[in-house]
């Protein structure tokens, strides 16, 4: 795991964690482990002392209840699971099945009608609107079904935006904006609204939104699709990297091909997991896989 | 984030929906412009009305005979009976009798053709006493004015006022020169300085001879006067002085009770009182044209707030999602409607000024700049974008990023 994630057990002691990460570009040397391997692939994925393994994710009967007019749609019923530090969990699903339901609430961008989920042991229902702020920001990278971009902002602008919210100052904002889109490979488009890219670069910028505040979770709705099989591939390599660094992803797909890059894949129809829910708790389970980025099953 | 960053945001979205802005700053632009325009021109009429008065003297009272009612009832020939004379405006002039009055001018105008040269000029014709000058406030420019001497010698000399002057003798010294006055010739002895325009009166067509000379050659030789002019001491003194010569001249008409009077006493702020109410009702009017202005401006800029904001929800819904607090997404609508508020009043604020020094040149109507229209419009323009775009966008806020990321 990184050493961002770690800090994830501790949310109430990451206040201002990106004043941290800004300190910490500037003084490498610090003791400060927020940040110090940021965006650098090779660095090793150290356990942090003092991190109790559990899990990121713990969600117990979560519902999750549409009301539009007089109609009521269940859209997710009573879902149990688990995803552990540093797991690559693929949701597979029909279309219409919850996962982008399920996959709004991981992110804190919704709240379930019933029951309760707990990120990295916090209870997300108590947070205060400043906390879950917080965690939005630097806690969880998102990655839309939709992008979400801003139209009349060029790429470089979209991907500092949450470096903004971090308060971070415009001269390193800049120069994490340029990494992170030269990660996803558009060094050459940072200059470009979105209207001007084609599908797969927006969603590559949303990718380099998602990881330019390096977080230690990161949730993509479906990345790949809107790619061609050779970007797909390119960016099931991304994340396989990211993951071989520690990171925590999650990703939606309904392509079994694109599930095999994970290491578990949770089944979701109609609202109800079928079946991968448990976590990494049953025994045998690489719940930390090879950080090799060829280390597939 | 700070302030200096919400700031950045906030102005770059002016700028990135210019149209949007524009057209908000342009209604609020209008709105205030026109509150200071209508205002400007209700309250410029009030100050033209007081200023009239102001000129006329504040201190002044026109002593008319015959009594504006009768006893019976029936409306008197104001102004057509001879119950004044010489003598009322004498012993008025007593300071032991009236010592609220400071002078006293009986007058006598006629209107004559006056000739000089190959040059004719009909205007009316004052016969009066050399306090005639202090009560009406006026001042000679050239040569001097008719002396108590000139009164005593039934003198034939005149003293003609600026544009009289300027008809009869075009720009050379009229004064020592003759001048023609209904056929008894007379010699300019001076000119009246010129007191600008007035529109009730015209003070600078007139020509001023001694009363006795006028009694004589004009009207036929009588002790009568047409009104007495009184001046009091002082604006305050007014109605002390007001009380004196009405009951002097009372006494001296042998009248017992004031309702028979055979004179009629007027303050000039009487005679305006009318005028100054109708301007009154003006300016209220005028107020309250601004105000639906305002108001529709208003509308117009809150419809255009509300409307902007809608379809940014899915803006503030991704701003959300990426780590930004509610209270930031607020800050960051308050600096937006802020600035457009602020804008929009600035240039409403030029453009009403720039109105009122310009249009006067075209419209004849003098256009007021008052400070309470200019300061109270543009702090409600400003409270109007602040309400209406901050507080939907406030409301925006508060809901679920995925909610507001789901708007239409
Ligand atoms: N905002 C919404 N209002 C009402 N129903 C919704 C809304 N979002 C999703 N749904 C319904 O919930 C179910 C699950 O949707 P979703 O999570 O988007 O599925 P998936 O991403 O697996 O295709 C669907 O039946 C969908 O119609
Ligand atoms: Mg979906």
């Amino acid at each position: 795991m990184t050493p961002t994630s770690g800090t994830t057990g501790a949310s109430s002691d990451r206040r201002g964690p990106h004043a941290d990460g800004a300190a910490s570009r500037t003084d490498d040397a610090a003791p400060d482990d927020t940040g110090q391997h940021r965006l650098d692939l090779t660095a090793p994925t150290p356990m942090v002392p003092g991190w109790r393994p559990g899990s990121v994710i713990d969600l117990a009967g979560v519902e999750k209840v549409y009301r539009t007019g007089a109609f009521e749609v269940a859209a997710l019923r009573g879902v149990t699971m688990t995803i552990d530090e540093g797991e690559f969990v693929a949701i597979m699903g029909p279309s219409g099945s919850g996962k982008s339901t399920l996959m709004h609430i991981l992110g804190c961008l919704d709240s379930p009608t019933a029951g309760t989920y707990r990120l990295a042991g916090d209870d997300v229902s108590t947070m205060t609107e400043v906390e879950l702020a917080e965690v939005r920001n630097a806690r969880i990278g998102f990655v839309f079904q939709q992008f979400n971009l801003l139209a009349s902002m060029d790429a470089w602008r979209n991907v500092e935006l949450p470096l903004v919210y971090a308060g971070i100052d415009r001269a390193a904002r800049r120069e994490r904006s340029m990494e992170a889109l030269a990660r996803v490979g558009l060094s050459d488009r940072v200059d470009h609204r979105p209207g001007e890219l084609s599908g797969g670069q927006q969603q590559r910028v949303a990718v380099a939104r998602a990881l330019v505040t390096d977080p230690a979770l990161i949730l993509a709705d479906e990345p790949t699709g809107n790619l061609d099989s050779v970007a797909a591939r390119g960016m099931l390599d991304l994340l396989t990297e990211l993951h071989a660094n520690g990171r925590t992803i999650v990703l939606i797909t309904h392509d079994a091909e694109v599930a095999l890059a994970a290491h578990r894949t949770i089944r979701i129809r109609d609202g109800n997991i079928q079946d991968g829910g448990g976590g990494g708790v049953s025994p045998g389970r690489d719940r930390r896989p090879a950080a090799t980025p060829g280390g597939r099953p | 984030m700070n302030w200096l960053e919400t700031l950045r945001t906030g102005l770059e979205a002016t700028v990135t929906h210019r149209l949007r802005s524009g057209l908000t700053v342009l209604g609020i632009l209008i709105g205030i412009a026109a509150v200071i325009l209508t205002v400007g021109l209700g309250e410029g009429a009030q100050n033209q009305v007081a200023s009239e008065i102001s000129s006329l003297g504040s201190n002044l009272l026109t002593i008319t005979p015959g009594s504006s009612t009768s006893s019976t009832g029936v409306r008197g020939g104001l102004g057509t009976a001879t119950t004044l004379t010489m003598g009322d405006a004498t012993a008025l002039a007593s300071h032991t009798v009236a010592p609220d009055i400071a002078a006293v001018a009986p007058t006598t105008s006629v209107s004559e053709v006056l000739t000089a040269g190959t040059s004719t000029w009909t205007t009316s014709v004052v016969g009066t006493s050399p306090a005639w000058l202090s009560v009406r406030d006026e001042t000679v420019a050239e040569g001097r004015f008719i002396t108590t001497n000139d009164v005593a010698d039934h003198a034939m000399v005149t003293v003609l006022a600026s544009t009289t002057s300027e008809e009869l003798f075009g720009f050379r010294d009229p004064v020592g020169q003759t001048v023609d006055v209904g056929g008894t010739p007379m010699t300019v002895v001076g000119v009246l300085a010129s007191v600008g325009d007035s529109s009730t009166t015209n003070e600078d067509d007139q020509a001023v001879v001694p009363i006795t000379t006028a009694q004589d050659v004009l009207s036929g030789g009588s002790d009568v006067v047409q009104d007495i002019l009184v001046s009091s001491t002082s604006s305050g003194t007014l109605s002390g002085a007001y009380q004196e010569a009405d009951a002097e001249l009372l006494a001296l008409h042998h009248i017992t009770s004031p309702a028979n009077a055979d004179f009629t006493i007027e303050s000039q702020q009487q005679v305006l009182s009318t005028a100054t109410s109708v301007d009154k009702t003006l300016t209220v009017l005028l107020g309250g044209i601004a105000g639906i202005s305002l108001l529709v401006g208003g509308i117009g800029v809150m419809n255009i707030m509300l409307v902007s904001v809608t379809e940014r929800i899915r803006e503030i819904g991704l701003r959300k999602a990426l780590g930004a607090t509610p209270s930031i997404i607020r800050r960051q609508f308050l600096v937006e409607a802020s600035v457009l508020g602020l804008v929009g009043g600035v240039l409403g604020a030029g453009l009403g000024l720039l109105g009122a020094v310009v249009l006067p040149h075209f419209i004849s109507d003098p256009i007021a700049i008052s400070p309470v229209a200019i300061v109270g419009s543009i702090v409600i323009a400003i409270c109007i974008g602040i309400l209406f775009g901050v507080y939907p966008a406030s409301r925006a806020a508060r809901l679920a990023p995925i909610d507001a990321l789901r708007s239409e």
